[in-house]
């Protein structure tokens, strides 16, 4: 049944809704409404129909409004239905000051959790930029493809990254019109005279004409593709001709490499700036120099790195199918020989930078393409959780705003104008933050930098960097402004002004989540640290076998030493404080070879590690002799015949350690070697990362050696090294002695691991950061709501420590939520982080109650802070104030 | 159908018009525009308050709350010195556009109208 009075009441309201009408206006309007609607009743109409046409005919109660608010006041009428005004932005954003600076430690609190996250997250962002900016200033770049090996293994097939010579002449004559060009480039060093100046110059590469027609460095002078046609050519970097040079023309000028050949420098390349490059060279030489070396037509003399750039219009695809057949006509011989088969695979350009993968990648710089989906999974998370702390943080503070959320609404702010108030303070403090952020990210760099040990050449004034500060500071202010803004304008003015704020379960539930989830982030982190922390502890103090502190490792880097070892073996011997020397093949925690095996009595072909050494080696390594005996002079025989075995290579071959003795094997990778027998059984000793178990390694006497080591006892380690290098300088002036202690040389191995321990402490501290952030809010909400209970409490006799208790109870259980939360998926990621170690510790129990006990007592420290300010307060003060 | 521009610039005028002939009331100024101008002259009820306030803030007419036989409370308005003055020079100028629309036209043949 349809009521006019109620009709017209319904009508009034909705026209109190509207902000224009003024004490008498609504009155007015009714009057009219009524008298229209008597005139219809008169005229036959019913109520409702009445009603309904004198409604119709006043029209949008709304515009109307808006016509009164025009006359009434010279402010601009906010609109509810037609969006946002921007006349009082200027409004908004004083009040957001004023209430920025009557707050300092809300708002210093608030700042500084997304302080900390954009700062990461912009931090992230650069890493993640240099790491995508590899090799892609090439033009050709889309065409150019780097020719890898996939050498089949009984383990599964292995790719790698070297390859030889000749293939580069091969491909073009075989594809000639699918590749364009290809191009060598062989990794190196040497020492570079100019007059009587030295330089070492460790990235000193050679390649052929095509290598600058392929890559693009711009040329700063000489022709890119004329200048390494003819031998005994140079082209050098702009900086190094500056070295050499100054600002003399280098073109023309002469430079004596390796105190031997002249080479003519031709060219001059330039790097576009912030270019980086999966392959660094300071000068190339030109490799046609070389073409009466063995390695320049020799398949199988693996040292270059091989380049193809496709014609245009060729897929990879078009050529893959007939990489199979090139193989076999010019490396069948060599795939028979090694009992192998071996493929070419052609990578594009754009990958060969994250091809970590690759095996003997020489002088390759690589990246790891899973640090990139960790770090911007970690950034993800860390600009989610200071997001969640200013919620947090925000809606703990309602209690206070409450009063003027009723106030305001009261005096006529709408809901909307309410929100975009929360909302423009939400944007003020993310534009501080992303102010700090920046001037930060600015200065922080370069320890940035030296953490994740990469360098980050880096305009930070550049559109992208200036971008991308804004969008994450709009995009962290929307995510931590929305929510707050929300709630706070939809408190109804006079519950907020009578009552106390109460809040609904899913409120407070939304919030103990965001907490636990935070904290099972921190207490992830920190179990992680302390995992990390054993473990890299634990691998650089197990035993090696040997003592890597007492071993000096000195490369054997040039010619003249090479034909001079005994001599300088024998001088070494006579410097005090140089207990042994032997010289060796392999590096322990460096490079090993690796040669295919026959066994007697046994067609099958193994791989194993291999070690040339001469008679010294078990002295200079301490290491004992399980069965059998050590290599003897005096047996003239055991540098042509006899052959020791660790335990693995004994127990891979199948034999007991007794049994090994008196076997023959053969390396079938050298030529007029044969069978040598088996005289003894070495005990295992670490020669490469405790990331691998410990290998079978044969070791023979052979005069392959590429490296000295010295047995040096450890006290005057200083006095002993001039010494050293004096003796070194007597037989190589030209080339500076390179050596390392063998305990350094492994430390560097694990080199990526102690920067996981620093990422990950780094990160665990600003999650932990934020998390008590948040749980400061959190308390201060809650000692806030209970201010009037503490009181009463201390009244009937409460201590300062019962109160502590009852507070901290609750905290305690949202802690201990997120660490049961956090230890099942920790301790799985943990398990499969320790499998990356063949030795590892054990995912114990230790690491989780330690990372639990640090994240209760900075949790209950937070709280009992902001609970103590509130309990030392008199009782009366609480229980006065409404 | 008078179009918006037009309705706007011609309320005032109007209104001060009916005015000028006794005070009146929201909804019967209404009524006298409709019956005035035969039905040409169509407003969104509502709109004329608005209208109504403005002139009042401007001085040209004034307004007090009387309670009728039937004891309803109505807004009656009476129009200014101001308003008057105002009303003169509307007319005016209302009347010279008028003339110069007349002369440009012309006198009009009868059947053309018809």
């Amino acid at each position: 049944m349809f009521n006019l009075e109620q009709a017209i009441k319904e009508w009034k309201r909705k026209l109190r809704k509207s902000p224009g009408y003024e004490d008498g206006d609504i009155e007015e309007l009714e009057s009219h409404l009524r008298d229209r609607i008597d005139a219809l009743i008169e005229s036959g109409e019913s109520n409702e129909e009445a009603f309904n046409v004198a409604s119709v005919e006043i029209g949008n109660v709304e515009l109307v409004a808006k016509e009164f608010y025009k006359i009434t006041t010279t402010k601009p009428f906010l609109d509810t239905s037609s969006g946002m005004n921007w006349g009082i932005l200027s409004n908004f954003i004083k009040i957001s000051r004023r209430n920025l600076f009557r707050n300092k430690l809300y708002a210093s609190l608030n700042i500084l959790g997304l302080v900390i996250g954009i700062t990461s997250a912009l931090f992230i962002y650069l890493f993640i930029q240099n790491e995508l900016s590899y090799d892609t200033f090439h033009e050709k770049g889309d065409r150019i493809y780097k020719v890898h090996r996939v050498i089949e293994r009984p383990e599964g097939s292995e790719l790698v990254g070297i390859t030889s010579n000749p293939f580069k002449a091969g491909l073009e004559a075989e594809f000639p019109n699918m590749i364009e060009m290809a191009t060598t480039l062989g990794p190196g060093d040497g020492v570079v005279s100019i007059n009587d100046q030295h330089f070492m110059e460790p990235r000193l590469y050679m390649t052929d004409e095509n290598f600058f027609q392929v890559f693009t460095y711009p040329f700063i002078s000489g022709n890119p593709k004329t200048a390494l046609l003819e031998p005994y050519t140079v082209v050098l970097s702009k900086e190094t001709a500056e070295k050499y040079f100054g600002n003399e023309n280098p073109i023309g000028k002469s430079i004596i490499i390796d105190g031997e050949e002249t080479f003519e420098v031709t060219g001059i390349f330039g790097q576009p700036e912030g270019a980086k490059s999966h392959v660094n060279f300071d000068l190339v030489v030109s490799i046609i120099t070389f073409s009466d070396y063995d390695f320049y037509n020799q398949w199988g003399w693996n040292q270059v790195h091989t380049y193809a750039l496709l014609s245009e219009g060729v897929e990879l695809r078009d050529i893959e199918p007939q990489l199979p057949s090139f193989m076999d006509k010019y490396f069948g011989e060599n795939m028979a020989r090694l009992n192998r088969r071996i493929d070419l695979n052609l990578m594009p350009l754009d990958e060969v930078y994250f091809s970590n993968f690759l095996a003997f990648d020489w002088q390759v710089e690589h990246g790891d393409e899973s640090v990139i989906y960790i770090f911007g999974i970690i950034a993800i998370l860390i600009i989610v959780v200071a997001g969640v702390n200013f919620i947090n943080l925000a809606t703990a503070r309602s209690v206070s705003r409450a009063k003027e959320v009723g106030v305001r609404k009261t005096l006529g702010a709408q809901r909307f104008v309410l929100f975009t108030q929360f909302m423009t303070e939400a944007f003020v403090m993310a534009f501080l933050a992303g102010l700090i952020s920046f001037i930060l990210v600015y200065f922080l760099l370069p320890p940035f930098e030296q953490l994740i040990g990469i360098s980050i050449s880096v305009n930070m004034f550049s559109p992208e960097i200036l971008l991308m500060t804004v969008s994450l500071l709009l995009l962290t202010g929307f995510l931590a402004g929305v929510y707050p803004a929300i709630f706070l304008s939809s408190f109804k003015p006079i519950k907020a002004l009578k009552e106390k704020i109460s809040f609904g379960t899913s409120q407070v539930l939304i919030r103990k989540g965001l907490i636990i989830f935070q904290f099972a982030i921190s207490s992830l982190l920190i179990i992680g640290v302390s995992l990390v922390n054993k473990q890299l502890d634990y691998i650089s103090n197990k035993s090696l076998g040997f003592q890597p502190d007492q071993l000096l490792d000195i490369s054997i880097n040039n010619s003249t030493v090479r034909s001079n070892i005994p001599q300088i073996l024998d001088q070494l011997k006579t410097i005090s404080g140089i207990e042994e020397v032997s010289v060796m093949s392999g590096s322990p925690g460096g490079f090993f070879d690796n040669f295919s095996f026959s066994i007697e009595n046994n067609d099958e072909v193994l791989t194993m590690n291999t070690l040339f050494i001469d008679d010294k080696f078990s002295e200079v390594f301490d290491l004992n002799m399980i069965a059998g005996r050590d290599f003897d002079k005096a047996y003239s025989t055991d540098s042509s015949s006899a052959t020791i075995i660790n335990q693995k290579a004994a127990e891979f071959l199948g034999w007991t350690y007794e049994e090994a003795i008196g076997k023959q094997i053969e390396n079938k990778n050298l030529s007029n070697e044969g069978y040598r027998t088996i005289v003894g059984v070495v005990e295992d000793f670490h020669f490469a990362s405790l990331h691998h178990q410990i290998e079978p390694l044969v070791v023979s006497m052979k005069s392959d050696y590429r490296n000295i080591v010295a047995k040096v006892s450890t006290e005057n380690i200083s006095g002993l090294l001039p010494q050293i290098t004096e003796t070194w300088n007597n037989f190589s002036p030209l080339y500076p002695i390179e050596y390392r202690f063998v305990n350094e040389q492994f430390a560097q191995l694990y080199e990526s691991d102690t920067r996981q321990r620093k990422v990950f402490f780094a990160f665990s501290i600003i999650a932990i950061v934020i998390a008590c952030l948040g749980l400061f809010g959190l308390a201060t909400f809650n000692v806030e709501k209970r201010s009037k209970e503490m009181g009463i409490r201390k009244v009937l006799g409460a201590t300062m420590s019962d109160l502590l208790l009852t507070f901290n109870k609750e905290v305690l259980s949202i802690i201990s939520i997120s660490f049961l939360i956090a230890v099942p998926i920790t301790y799985f990621l943990a398990e499969e982080w320790l499998q990356n170690y063949a030795y590892h510790i054990n995912n114990d129990l230790y690491s989780y109650i330690l990372a639990g006990i640090v994240v209760i007592v900075l949790a209950i420290i937070t709280v009992s802070y902001q609970t103590m300010i509130v309990a030392k307060a008199n009782p009366v003060d609480s229980l006065k104030s409404e | 159908m008078i179009s918006k521009e037009l309705m706007a610039a011609s309320t005032r005028p109007l209104i001060l018009t009916i005015l000028k002939r006794g005070e009146s009331y929201g909804y019967q100024i209404i009524q006298d525009v409709k019956q005035l101008s035969g039905g040409t002259l169509e407003w969104s009820d509502g709109m004329l308050y608005p209208v109504l306030h403005k002139l009042k803030k401007d001085g040209c007419i004034e307004s007090k709350w009387v309670i009728s036989e039937e004891g309803r409370k109505r807004k009656y308005y009476s129009i200014t010195e101001t308003g008057l003055i105002e009303l003169q020079t509307a007319k005016a100028q209302w009347l010279s556009i008028h003339e110069v629309f007349a002369k440009i036209w012309g006198p009009t043949p009868q059947w053309a109208t018809n």
